[in-house]
């Protein structure tokens, strides 16, 4: 059997046990409902009541307003209801009452009180105004009826932005995508970091393991334990956010969309930043044998996820910066802060080459050492092995 | 052939094994025994490949044990483990896969050997749902599902019922027919007289007694087991007077001697049958008992 066959086999066994598990189908159900939820939650509860705007049209207001006022809410992203209301008085009287935001006659435009200058209604009525006073000077001026209706329903002037300011200063639109990307990788190395541990020490656990050292290689069954775990947390995210993204689709939501670099940069730092927590994990989890055990053995490993995910936070106010810079391209910083400098800052072109290559480097070595420490320590049942222990005895053992 | 040759192995202070040299020929059932911590653990470990010796070496066929021979090697540890949460027929598949078969055929022997140790029914239920003794029926399952070459077990008979004795006993005696070599560390010496045809005593690490059971059992000085009708106190006595024999056992009624190559035997009969009515008057074989406690008692 070939060394890939016997890692493919231990995966395999990984995965499918996992997924047979009752706690699996209830964890990815749960989640799955969660985020559901919260894409469909907030439009249900806004349910166009704070974003929709009435507004009371008087009879005599020329009829080509209403388009200016529409175009006008929809680049505000509100709903706009326009209501025919008979005269003066009455309008005033909704406004009072609050059926009304404002009142649009056709020589003013009325409201109920000052408006803040971000709220949304105060920059539909600065279009409505504003071409409000345009139908006046238009009909001053004596311009024939057809001439005055184009005039008045003419499209805005298209935006142009300039390309080159585009390139020096980073999507601003990157950002949504940065800290949700980074936040999955931060939840994922939390969550599934105690499930290789777990997957690790199960054998341990149930002595199992020698039957099987007596046939795989330590370093293949742990590998197979590592591409196992990541293949659980794959198919639980894929689960877990296809339900999400249908409902998206269906609904029509905007996503916050991402430029292509940093999406590709995320995933990229999503599997190098996975590979090296789930063998940091796998590692110091082989040093106990009892499952109940697992929490306090890949405490350290934890506290370093932590750890770099609040150095994020400290990086995005100075993406250039030398903390920046050198979290950047360390192993273990690297997979959260990288993507994040990549993003914000400007890293120079060797930057990000230099990063991956010592990540792939130090993830290699780590490998080894984890095959060392779990040779040394898979035969020794009972008390924690100590680490200098176990690489002595590793020394020996190693077949 | 398996051929064990001098192996040596220290953890700290203890010297677990000392050149321990001893080899288990196909076809037939070797009795692995020594007192406790006299390394048989250890050398079982070693042959499996789970810990490495300092020096010696272990071959198979004529040829050092590599990693593809080992898969076709199966093996019972003293420490038993099985995956709790999965099922009997998928673990076994499992195992019968890491010993290179493909999926088909693992799934082929996987049920045969099911049906061997008598779990057809609980195939489909978990390993923590069965009783004890039918874990232990899953446990030999997998150490003998891929058909190894070579059966290695470490206490198999500990914690088994007497039928269950019965059942391995008689499953260790089917795969020796069909040509494997079997080796099995016990402490249980009455059972192993009786299964295996040879045995390898170990004592601080070496072999201190190896060989088939019955020529161990022929060597050394003939012994003549004597008996009256009645009591005769001074039966041992007299006996001892005469040249070449001596006693090494007695009881009111009876006395049995060690004969040397030179004594006569007939002067025996002629002196039992002066003292009163002989009733017995028989050659006996040691039990292998008697020999382990020679072979690790005065060393």
């Amino acid at each position: 059997m070939r060394p890939a066959a016997a890692v493919r086999l231990v995966a395999g066994r990984e995965l499918t046990e996992r997924v047979r598990q009752r706690s699996f189908r209830i964890s990815t159900l749960l989640v799955a409902a969660g985020l559901v939820a919260a894409v469909v939650l907030p439009r249900v509860l806004a349910g166009g009541g704070d974003e929709a705007l009435t507004l009371g049209v008087l009879p005599d207001v020329p009829a080509e307003l209403d388009g200016a006022a529409t175009a006008a809410a929809r680049a505000l992203d509100v709903t706009l209801e326009l209501t025919p209301t008979p005269d003066l008085a009455a309008g005033e009287a909704a406004l009072r009452a609050g059926d009304l935001d404002a009142l649009v006659a056709p020589g003013e435009v009325v409201l109920s009180g000052p408006l803040a200058s971000d709220d949304p209604l105060a920059g539909v009525v600065r279009v409505v105004a504003s071409a409000l006073g345009t139908a006046r000077a238009v009909a001053a001026s004596g311009l024939d009826p057809d001439a005055a209706r184009r005039l008045l329903a003419a499209e805005p002037a298209p935006e142009r932005v300039l390309d080159t300011a585009a390139d020096e200063d980073p999507d601003p639109s990157d950002e949504p995508v940065l800290f949700i990307g980074v936040g999955l990788l931060y939840i994922a190395l939390l969550s599934y970091g105690g499930l290789v541990g777990t997957a690790v020490v199960e054998e341990k656990a149930s002595r199992v393991v020698e039957v099987l050292v007596a046939t795989v290689r330590p370093h293949q069954l742990l590998a197979g334990k590592i591409v196992g775990a990541a293949a659980v947390a794959l198919l639980q995210l894929v689960l877990v956010a296809t339900p999400a993204l249908l409902v998206v689709g269906a609904t029509g939501t905007e996503l916050p969309s991402g430029s292509a670099g940093t999406i590709a940069s995320l995933v990229l730092w999503f599997v190098l930043g996975f590979a090296f927590y789930a063998t940091a994990y796998a590692a110091s989890a082989s040093l106990v044998s009892r499952v109940e055990e697992v929490q306090n053995a890949i405490f350290p490993v934890t506290a370093l996820v932590v750890v770099t995910y609040l150095a994020v936070f400290g990086v995005t106010s100075s993406p250039d910066g030398a903390l920046a810079r050198t979290l950047a391209l360390f192993p273990p910083t690297a997979p959260l802060v990288m993507p994040a400098r990549a993003a914000l800052g400007h890293p120079g072109p060797w930057e990000v080459p230099l990063a991956v290559g010592l990540s792939v480097l130090a993830t290699y070595g780590l490998v080894r050492l984890a095959g060392r420490i779990y040779v040394g320590a898979v035969l020794r049942f009972g008390s924690r092995a100590r680490l200098r222990d176990v690489l002595v005895r590793a020394g020996r053992d190693r077949r | 052939m398996l051929a064990l040759g001098g192996l040596t192995r220290r953890f700290g202070d203890v010297q677990a094994l000392d050149g321990l040299s001893f080899s288990v020929a196909p076809g037939r059932i070797c009795g692995f025994l020594g007192p406790n911590g006299a390394g048989k653990t250890t050398a079982m470990r070693i042959v499996m490949g789970v810990t490495t010796p300092d020096a010696g070496e272990v071959a198979w066929r004529g040829a050092p044990v590599t990693d593809a021979v080992r898969r076709r090697f199966g093996y019972m540890p003293e420490e038993r483990g099985l995956y709790a949460k999965m099922r009997v027929r998928d673990q076994l598949v499992y195992l019968a896969r890491l010993h290179g078969l493909n999926r088909a055929e693992a799934g082929r022997r996987a049920d045969r050997w099911i049906e061997e140790v008598g779990l057809a029914e609980r195939a489909g239920d978990r390993v923590l749902e069965l009783s004890q003794g039918n874990q232990q029926r899953v446990q030999l399952a997998a150490a003998l599902v891929h058909d190894p070459e070579l059966l290695v077990l470490d206490e198999p008979f500990a914690g088994l019922d007497p039928l269950g004795v019965d059942r391995m006993s008689a499953l260790l005696r089917e795969g020796a027919a069909t040509g494997a070599a079997v080796v099995f560390s016990s402490h249980q010496l009455d059972l192993v007289e009786d299964l295996c045809d040879d045995v390898a005593i170990v004592h601080r690490g070496r072999a201190v007694l190896r060989g088939p059971v019955a020529e161990l059992k022929r060597r050394g000085r003939r012994r003549v087991v004597v008996e009256l009708a009645q009591a005769d106190p001074g039966l041992g006595p007299a006996a001892a007077a005469l040249a070449g024999v001596e006693p090494v056992a007695a009881t009111d009624r009876s006395v049995t001697v060690e004969l040397e190559p030179m004594a006569d035997d007939r002067q025996l009969v002629e002196l039992a049958m002066a003292r009163g009515r002989l009733v017995r008057f028989a050659e006996v074989t040691p039990r292998l008992s008697e020999l382990f406690r020679q072979a690790v008692g005065s060393r």
